[in-house]
């Protein structure tokens, strides 16, 4: 019940319609005793109640989307055996460009997942300026105590500990989200998150020069963020009554249809092996991915023309 | 006889109004003080089960009751390991979760073994999989409860 109360208010910005509904229903309310002989309690639960919302609270609540984050990127990056290029970051001074919620909420993603990439070479001090910029767009958007100064402080302290690093940039990006998520501005959340997978595909692009033979592991990685992109299109698609969220996706569209060059082939079923004693299961199976060199160059100045639109 | 006045209707229409809109605040404060509460398990309870990966940084949490699902749909990488925890309050009866592959094929029920709440998936090709949670249904028919359920992801650093 508490979550579909929650819906409600969520889906609809429901509260002056409820002040206007609860008005109406409390004017109305004698002559249906009279009519109905229903109780004042019956009545006031039966307002939120009809089919169409309780389907809409059923389909929401049915799927969440889950993105690889900037913290994964940057591991998929490095495991590739990319190295670090400082010049590809999006620079500190931009971010007196960014005054309006979308793009607040588009570079708060972007300097995460910049942060997050600098963060496993071992880039302390770009780490700590990236992160105050993330401190600020996140106070600009009204995030309350997802980076505060302890949380500079306690990175600042732990530089050399990338365990240590890694966790506080995990849990201020949690505490962003999870602050948007109850604070019913789940449509600013998701621009956060599209920013963040946008300059993870920008960095490992860049990286790669658009040149398919330089870095065939990263490559591969790029190529299957076509997966990503159906997740990131999904989770849109509950927010486009948002008219950023709206437009975003028109954008994305446009990444949708040069990734559509890329074959995907599982070239075997997929086999899961159980071992019970050290509670992990093997996914295994075979597939091959491909595009050709032109379509990839393509892919790389999408990419590279959505992020400048981003950042600029 | 009873007279009318447009005063006194307004005038029982605000006597009507003022409780159901203290319902329906009571309402919009209590979930969304549920919620909040479903930050604080999934960051103190839930999260602290994933060392020693790292958690990703994403937030998947909801409250559910007894009975429902939730389905979390994401991509895994080949070459990286996953850890997975799927926790509910201690309230709610236990959870069951499943992984299954895009094809429909169950990779693992946590049914097979007791009801796990935290296990590794070691990622040997790049596919999108679905989490599938759902609270179980205690023996209780009179009651039923609700309660937050959390399911985060970690990384290992190998």
């Amino acid at each position: 019940m508490e979550y579909r109360l929650k819906h409600l208010f969520t889906k609809f910005r429901i509260l002056p319609v409820l002040l206007l509904l609860g008005f109406v229903i409390s004017c109305n309310m004698g002559s249906q005793k009279k009519d109905s002989g229903e109780s004042e309690e019956e009545i006031i639960e039966s307002v939120p109640m009809n089919d169409q919302l309780v389907d809409d609270f059923n389909k929401s609540k049915l799927i969440f989307y889950s993105l690889p984050s900037p913290l994964e990127t940057a591991m998929l990056i490095k495991k590739a055996g990319a190295t670090f290029d400082p010049d590809i970051l999006n620079p500190i001074g931009n971010i007196s460009r960014y005054n309006t919620n979308s793009k607040m909420a588009l570079n708060l993603g972007i300097y995460s997942a910049d942060l997050s990439y600098a963060s496993l070479f071992d880039q302390s001090q770009i780490t700590i300026e990236y992160m105050g910029n993330a401190r600020k767009l996140a106070d600009k958007l009204g995030i309350l105590g997802a980076v505060d100064e302890e949380t500079i402080k306690k990175l600042e302290q732990n530089m050399n500990n990338r365990e240590v690093v890694m966790d506080i940039i995990s849990e201020a990006y949690m505490n962003s989200n999870a602050y948007l998520s109850e604070n019913n501005r789940a449509a600013v959340s998701v621009m956060v998150l599209t920013g963040g997978w946008i300059e993870g595909l920008y960095l490992a692009t860049s990286l790669t020069k658009g040149d398919l033979q330089n870095n065939k592991k990263l490559v591969e990685r790029i190529l299957y963020q076509k997966l990503s992109l159906v997740t990131l299109l999904n989770m849109m698609e509950t927010y486009r009554d948002n008219a950023e969220v709206a437009k975003l996706i028109n954008e994305l569209k446009g990444l949708e249809s040069v990734f559509e060059k890329v074959t995907i082939v599982n070239t075997s079923d997929v086999e899961a092996r159980t071992d019970t004693n050290n509670k992990v299961t093997v996914i295994k199976a075979n597939s091959e991915i491909e595009i050709s060199p032109s379509d990839y160059i393509s892919l790389c100045e999408k990419v590279e023309e959505l992020r400048s639109d981003f950042i600029l | 006889m009873a007279s009318y006045s447009p005063k006194s209707t307004y005038q029982n229409c605000i006597h009507r109004f003022l409780p159901v809109i203290f319902v329906l605040l009571l309402g919009l404060f209590y979930s969304s003080n549920v919620q909040s509460q479903c930050a604080s398990f999934a960051r103190a309870v839930v999260k602290p089960e994933l060392s020693p990966f790292i958690h990703d940084g994403n937030y998947n949490a909801t409250i559910l009751a007894e009975g429902e699902s939730v389905l979390l749909r994401k991509t895994v990488f080949e070459g990286q390991k996953y850890r997975i925890v799927v926790k509910g309050v201690p309230e709610l009866p236990g959870l069951r979760f499943r992984v299954i592959d895009s094809g429909s094929q169950v990779l693992f029920d946590n049914a097979l073994y007791e009801y796990a709440d935290t296990w590794d998936f070691d990622v040997q090709d790049t596919r999108t999989i679905s989490v599938e949670v759902t609270v179980r249904e205690d023996n209780n028919p009179g009651s039923s409860v609700g309660g937050c359920v959390a399911v985060l992801f970690g990384l290992s650093l190998d």
